[in-house]
């Protein structure tokens, strides 16, 4: 499902839920970008979003591909499927190299220890999201300043500034 | 599968079948600890794409009123989990 490097959409602004919902819709779900964390229902806070969209979040080790895009666009999962169960959710950020940002510590942290994944972002405190969700974004920032997605995979990470 | 008066909802796969506002898979617990912190129902039901109405809202914190000890054992269940992830979180 992963395109070429060549042919993969550059990032834009439109980063809209919406759009991405009308993408998969009609059937281009390779089109998504490769660089792209993807949040669960729970984190799919408003407030949340934007500060992360805000801060263009990067990866900073440099690798390949990565300078391309110089971003990672920011997905919600409501929009990629009609119900969303959690563990084909996580297979298929697996099968896309995506990262997954959730609160449901209750099913993820057992899933991600019998499954392998792409990395999984688990956040400590959701009504954080709501009313510290630049504290959010800045822990969110610091950890992509220091994580690669080598060193993530099948990892999980508690998020808890 | 629906619950009391179909004031949440509940499906195996999602959330382990824990109830979450209906046609939404942000759990009942999630409402009533933003609502908790002085969110009101509009405001939940703004804040998250995933939340259709604030009717949702309402119903999800009514039922949660009535079923104290479900979300006793809901409470527990999470701290157990949160337990379990600081033993296999990496640190950052």
């Amino acid at each position: 499902m992963k395109l070429p490097a060549g042919d993969r959409p550059a990032l834009t602004e439109s980063t809209n839920p919406g759009t991405v919902s009308e993408r998969i819709t009609e059937s281009t779900i390779p089109h998504l970008p490769r660089e792209a964390i993807i949040l669960d229902e729970d984190v799919n806070s408003k407030q949340f979003i934007r500060e992360l969209r805000s801060r263009q979040l990067t990866y900073s080790d440099g690798r390949p591909g990565l300078g391309k895009f110089n971003r990672i666009q920011i997905v919600a999962a409501a929009h990629l499927f009609e119900t969303t169960e959690d563990k084909p959710l996580l297979n298929w950020c697996e099968m896309h190299g995506y990262l997954l940002v959730t609160g449901n510590r209750e099913d993820f942290v057992e899933l991600g220890n019998t499954t392998t994944h792409s990395g999984i972002l688990i956040v400590a405190d959701k009504t954080g999201l709501v009313n510290r969700a630049t504290a959010y974004g800045n822990e969110f920032e610091r950890i992509f300043d220091n994580l690669s997605k080598s060193q993530i995979r099948n990892q999980i990470v508690r998020v808890a500034p | 599968m629906s619950l009391a008066r179909d004031r949440v909802s509940r499906r195996e796969g999602v959330k382990s079948g824990r109830p979450t506002v209906r046609d939404s898979k942000v759990t009942v617990l999630q409402a009533v600890d933003l609502a908790d912190e002085g969110l009101s129902p509009e405001r939940i039901a703004e804040e998250f794409y995933d939340i259709p109405s604030t009717a949702a809202v309402k119903d999800a914190i009514e039922w949660a009123e009535e079923n104290p000890d479900r979300v006793s054992e809901l409470r527990q269940r999470r701290a157990d989990a949160d337990e379990r992830l600081r033993e296999v979180a990496i640190d950052i």
